[in-house]
């Protein structure tokens, strides 16, 4: 199976960033793994012959944090393109508000299912900046049109269902690091993409 | 060609004049056998025809706390529906307006790789310089889309060397093609607005049309004014518009002790501005900055002459002591003596307001720039050099 997905910045020790290398590692044993990910340089690696890794960067940074993410995602939407090109995927996996408005595209452009991760909503990071109210409306916006939400604990899965009214079934609940959680998404991102079935 | 356009303002939503460019000039696209798409806000989304042009609305957010954060939201839901029409549709190009497009024009040409041609109308650095984070992000978002962009289109041939030079853009991708006037619309109008409730009969009726900005030239129009009257006691100034300063202006007006010689109407709809294009006697459009003047043409195709600063577009939309008078900017006395000067000579003003009805003719058509526009398109295309 072929996987693009997309987050922000990799930094080590950061839960995010250890959630996405975690299963980087697990997918790219077996599947065609790409990632597109912000970075402060332009890069593109070639870690292994299933794992690919698209660094992308914006000069322009922004007069605040949801401004510059939104011109990050035009960035990010310039690999995804390299990616669809060069190698194609079958499933699109997103991570928080950060990359969901490039995920969507991707996933209208290429007719190909979105997993979203919602690690935590603005609204339990307290709402405690002035463009909160936009950053629920991205997540509200990646919510109702993914085709599957990946949630890692109770908190997160009431606010997605009683904040946004996206219905429990197409919730999943996993613990990141523990049970088999990633051969379980790999299970989920089989089943959407209808590959291996 | 299939033409996508993105604006953010489209009738009958309208704030500045951006909308009416893009409804003319997609009008005279249409005339010519192309086939165009508009992709602009509104309250939902909703399909809409009108004059041939497939009008697509989207509907943006209440929870923005700056104009900035507001259009970012409103060119996700732009990208989205463009994604999704174009697999209907298979666009040759997309163009668009202002750096309110410039996030989802930008975030298309790299996903769908198609050619992006991109209309600045203003800079601003123009419109309000840049003071703030806010105005710093916006002239941020300029320069990128006239990076990303194929092709760059500027309203006025000044104002062209100034995006050259403040964006670094290469000579060969940009491009000078003026705004047009629907002549028709002021042939054919049919409201007439009384003069009377404007001037009295003795008076010559002076207009102001534009956003009541230190831009514009307000400020030194308005100290213009008593110089004016201490020579020529019957005048009327009028003026259109609003911008946000209408109460502060209307203020320093009646300060000036001008409460009898001025008349502020505030934002008045289309049909009641051309019918005050008509009863005026002439214009005046004191700009300081001013990338295009469409207010002379505008003037011009009512048979109007303009008195106007000799900056940016004006340079071009007024032929001097031909079509109107030109003015020292940000310069009082200038504008009193100009003004003064078409004012003693009731034969000159109207030879020249007919003048200024030719050139508009002739130069100055929708279906021309079309055609010029039609060429930028090719260019970012490829179809030629």
């Amino acid at each position: 199976m072929r996987i693009i997905m997309f987050s922000g910045k990799i930094i080590d020790g950061d839960f995010v960033g250890e959630y996405v290398k975690a299963l980087l590692h697990s997918f790219s044993k077996s599947h065609l793994v790409n990632l597109v990910c912000y970075d402060d340089v332009e890069e593109r690696l070639s870690i292994n012959k299933n794992l690919n890794i698209f660094k992308t960067s914006c000069v322009i940074k922004g007069n605040n944090l949801f401004n510059w993410a939104m011109i990050m995602n035009t960035e990010l939407g310039r690999a995804g393109r390299e990616v669809y090109e060069c190698y194609g995927f079958d499933i699109i996996h997103a991570n928080d508000w950060l990359t969901i408005p490039v995920a969507l595209s991707m996933a209208r452009f290429a007719e190909k299912p979105l997993i979203l991760s919602m690690h935590s909503t603005e609204k339990e990071r307290g709402f405690g900046i002035d463009y909160s109210g936009l950053i629920h409306e991205i997540e509200g916006m990646g919510l109702h049109n993914a085709s599957h939400i990946l949630v890692d604990n109770e908190v997160t899965m009431r606010h997605v269902i009683n904040d946004f009214n996206i219905e429990r079934e197409k919730i999943t609940l996993l613990t990141p690091f523990r049970d088999k959680w990633d051969e379980r998404i790999l299970e989920l991102y089989k089943k959407l993409a209808k590959v291996g079935i | 060609m299939k033409i996508l356009m993105f604006t953010w303002e489209f009738p009958p939503y309208k704030v500045g004049g951006i909308a009416s460019h893009c409804y003319d000039l997609s009008k005279a696209l249409v005339r010519m056998g192309h086939d165009v798409h508009i992709l602009t806000y509104g309250d939902k989304e909703e399909e809409d025809y009108d004059a041939g042009i497939t009008i697509h609305r989207v509907s943006s957010t209440q929870s923005a706390p700056d104009i900035v954060g507001w259009s970012m939201y409103l060119n996700q839901r732009f990208e989205k529906k463009a994604i999704e029409l174009n697999k209907i549709e298979r666009f040759d190009v997309i163009h668009i307006h202002d750096w309110m497009a410039v996030p989802a024009g930008a975030g298309l040409k790299k996903i769908l790789k198609k050619p992006l041609v991109f209309t600045l109308h203003s800079t601003e650095r123009g419109r309000a310089g840049i003071n703030t984070p806010v105005s710093k992000m916006i002239n941020d978002l300029e320069w990128y889309g006239t990076y990303e962009a194929d092709q760059i289109i500027t309203v006025g041939k000044d104002f062209c060397e100034e995006v050259k030079t403040i964006f670094s853009v290469p000579e060969e991708k940009i491009h000078y093609i003026p705004n047009g006037v629907d002549i028709k619309k002021f042939d054919n109008a049919k409201y007439t607005t009384r003069r009377e409730w404007y001037a009295g009969d003795w008076e010559k009726m002076i207009l102001f049309v534009g956003r009541l900005t230190y831009q514009k030239g307000v400020d030194y129009l308005l100290d213009a004014i008593p110089k004016v009257l201490n020579e020529y006691r019957d005048a009327k100034f009028v003026f259109v518009g609003d911008g946000g300063g209408l109460e502060h202006y209307r203020g320093k007006a009646w300060s000036l002790g001008l409460k009898e010689k001025t008349y502020f109407t505030g934002y008045v709809p289309d049909d009641v501005l051309i019918s005050l294009y008509k009863v005026a006697d002439l214009t005046i459009a004191p700009s300081i900055y001013e990338p295009f003047g469409i207010v002379a043409l505008e003037a011009a195709a009512a048979n109007k002459a303009t008195v106007g600063s000799y900056t940016g577009g004006l340079k071009e939309t007024i032929i001097n002591e031909y079509t109107g008078l030109h003015t020292i900017p940000a310069n009082s006395n200038s504008i009193a003596d100009q003004l003064l000067r078409v004012l003693w000579d009731d034969n000159w003003c109207r030879w020249m307001g007919r003048n200024g009805r030719k050139m508009v003719e002739k130069n100055f058509k929708w279906d021309r720039i079309a055609r010029w526009t039609t060429g930028v398109y090719g260019k970012a295309m490829g179809l030629w050099d």
